[in-house]
């Protein structure tokens, strides 16, 4: 993932990057130059693996292409085999980082030497977008506890009079629906379900919130690309996946109402929004709150979250930590350009302190 | 690999000379050689096998004998609902119907090149159904999935509509082609090349003599074949079919993109549904938590039992005929 650069660019890229978001798109790298101080892991000599997360791949792959312009010296690799994966290779020590949508359970958190021995934060926010297939409905608005209706088969055509209710002036086809999950066990699916019972009604979401999908109604597909491809290929197919998905498939996706009671897009301003109502806890990871109060905020949104042992070999935590703090700060800017959003200040000033300590 | 050049020390004496005088050290080395080897795929299997077992106990200990009963698959749920009974059964009704499918084309089309094509034409077709054997198997399951089962939606509506009173056909609207027919196609696209070159390689095992004997005797072409050439080949037919049944049960990832993965026990092979053991690895492994972790392993321990009792029971059938083969000839 190293990208080789002469010296010279490297240097220009490294200044440009702490003063502007000169890495938001990779192609860039001859903007201004302006005077600052190269990034603190300017220096670093350190070969780092990870593995984890899915969620984060594409952005960290990013990050690690645009970190390697600031500091030469230090080699990423990261292998998104899912945050459960990503954790045991944690625990048995066999990678340095892990990405994780989940923080560690008692017995994990036990395997790695107790609380406090791995640094847990955040490090990234996305949206869950509600993707469906409707050839002639270009916008739609949802209610949370309509569409825990829609992903429990309560309802079962698009003329729905719960959906028509909440999209006056848009003609629905009689089309039925066609909910798509995930078959694989995914955070996405824990969110979104999460989600679900926290903001519908009580009472209209009454399965488990779980890494599986536990609602009989649905067809399975393997991974985010497998729900977004059988959601294109069905007319009247709903589906939920990460933001970039539906913007890449030209999907549809729906906007959600908040506990503003605005209908709301996933856009990278509204995640933040939502995020910016979490509660860090103890552990390093974040109480999200399903029913954010801002107006803006996008609700159904989550964070991913960046592991690495307190303690481990001195050169590569060293290299760890100015890495994480150049995710922090200079990679945030670099998130809304591949669908993630950036966390907000309340979230990452903690963040900070955590990897910094 | 070159245990060959050990043996060569002796060009220069008569190769029965010193053999009843005493064991040659070439013998003895090759003897060793292959005893270690012998050995050694013991010891792979038995390590396999106990760290199966050790990886599997949490598993087994939590569900107890509900393991083998429960069709759900929440192990990392509080409390945990996890079994391998709806996995066990999409993987034996997938690979059962991949056959149905695969051997008799499979045999067709052996039978073609070696009794009906002209020698060269067979000759051509033979290296294609090899070269066919030796693609990955994913390679079919990526073409079955991006290109035949889109395509097959109407086949699957056509026999739903037309056939549904059939609980086996009956499908309640099935618009993504996501169903246990779908993917036993895609296996069936999957074991047969290698039922047809192994088939074929049986077929043409069988004695010239044979088949002059029957045409000698009137046989029309066809009553060749049936009188001599498949009775001759049975067990090799049938070793043939339990290499596809073993290709068929594991096989992961093209089944994992083309199943919908429900945990339920039906018939309805049309319906979005069905999951097999090595499918459900590989798409719940990666957000596994422990207790899930060791489910997984402890389903692997399952397939692990069912491909033995499948291989030890071929090995028997094809003990039988093989004799009764024999007897016949």
């Amino acid at each position: 993932m190293k990208r080789r650069v002469p010296v010279g660019l490297a240097t220009l890229c490294a200044f440009a990057l702490v003063a502007t978001a000169c890495g938001s798109s990779s192609k860039s790298a001859t903007t201004n130059t302006t005077n600052s101080t190269p990034a603190a892991g300017a220096k670093d000599t350190a070969s780092l693996s990870g593995a984890g997360s899915t969620f984060v791949q594409s952005m960290l792959q990013e990050w690690i292409k645009q970190y390697g312009k600031v500091a030469p010296g230090v080699s990423i690799n990261y292998q998104g085999v899912g945050s459960g994966a990503g954790i045991q290779q944690l625990t048995a020590k066999t990678v340095d980082i892990a990405g994780s949508d989940v923080g560690l359970k008692p017995e994990e958190q036990a395997a790695t030497g107790g609380p406090g021995a791995v640094v847990t934060v955040p490090w990234v926010a996305g949206g869950i977008a509600v993707e469906y297939n409707l050839a002639q409905v270009k916008t739609l608005k949802l209610s949370p506890d309509t569409l825990a209706d829609i992903f429990s088969g309560k309802i079962a055509k698009w003329d729905d009079a719960a959906i028509k209710a909440e999209n006056s002036g848009v003609s629905l086809p009689s089309t039925g629906i066609q909910v798509v999950h995930r078959s694989d066990g995914s955070g996405t699916t824990q969110v979104f379900t999460s989600y679900l019972k926290a903001a519908a009604a009580p009472g209209l979401w009454d399965y488990p919130t779980d890494k599986d999908w536990h609602a009989p109604a649905g067809t399975g597909a393997k991974g985010s690309d497998g729900v977004t491809a059988a959601v294109k290929q069905a007319d009247g197919a709903i589906g939920y996946a990460e933001v970039s998905f539906p913007k890449q498939s030209s999907l549809g996706t729906a906007t959600i109402k908040n506990n503003g009671g605005q209908f709301v897009g996933p856009t990278a301003s509204a995640v933040t929004a939502a995020i910016g109502d979490a509660t860090p806890k103890d552990d390093g990871t974040l109480t999200l709150n399903y029913t954010p109060t801002s107006p803006t905020a996008y609700p159904i949104s989550t964070t991913s979250y960046l592991m690495f042992y307190k303690d481990g070999d001195p050169t590569k935590t060293v290299a760890l930590k100015h890495f994480a703090q150049w995710v922090l700060t200079d990679g945030q800017k670099l998130a809304e350009g591949l669908d993630y959003a950036p966390l907000p200040q309340s979230i990452l000033t903690p963040a900070m302190a955590a990897v910094s300590g | 690999m070159n245990v060959g050049t050990v043996e060569t020390p002796t060009p220069e004496r008569p190769a029965n000379a010193g053999r009843s005088a005493r064991k040659k050290v070439g013998d003895r080395v090759f003897q060793a050689l292959t005893t270690t080897v012998g050995v050694a795929v013991l010891v792979v299997l038995t390590v396999i096998t106990v760290f199966l077992f050790v990886k599997a106990w949490p598993a087994l200990r939590s569900a107890r004998l509900g393991f083998f009963t429960e069709t759900k698959w929440f192990p990392d749920t509080d409390p945990p609902a996890f079994g391998v009974a709806a996995l066990l059964w999409g993987t034996l009704l997938s690979s059962v119907i991949a056959l149905m499918i695969a051997v008799p084309v499979a045999i067709g089309s052996a039978l073609y090149t070696t009794e009906y094509a002209p020698a060269v034409v067979g000759r051509w077709l033979g290296y294609l159904i090899d070269l066919l054997a030796a693609v990955p198997s994913v390679v079919y399951g990526f073409w079955g999935v991006m290109f035949l089962v889109p395509r097959m939606i109407p086949l699957q509506q056509w026999l739903a509509h037309h056939l549904g009173f059939i609980p086996l056909f009956h499908d309640p609207d099935n618009l993504f082609g996501k169903s246990m027919f779908a993917a036993s196609v895609v296996l069936a696209l999957m074991v047969l090349p290698i039922v047809a070159a192994i088939t074929r390689e049986v077929f043409r095992q069988v004695p010239r003599d044979m088949r002059e004997a029957a045409l000698a005797l009137g046989a029309t072409r066809w009553e060749m074949i049936r009188t001599a050439v498949l009775p001759a080949s049975r067990s090799g037919i049938f070793g043939a079919i339990v290499l596809g049944l073993g290709r068929a049960l594991g096989e992961t990832i093209a089944i994992a993109l083309v199943l919908a993965a429900t945990f339920d026990i039906n018939l309805n092979i049309l319906k979005p549904g069905g999951n097999t053991i090595a499918a459900n690895v590989a798409t719940k492994f990666g957000d596994a938590g422990s207790l899930g972790r060791s489910a997984l392993v402890a389903s692997g321990l399952v397939l692990f039992a069912i491909t033995l009792a499948a291989t030890l029971a071929a090995r028997g059938v094809i003990r039988r005929t093989g004799r009764a083969a024999a007897g016949l000839a």
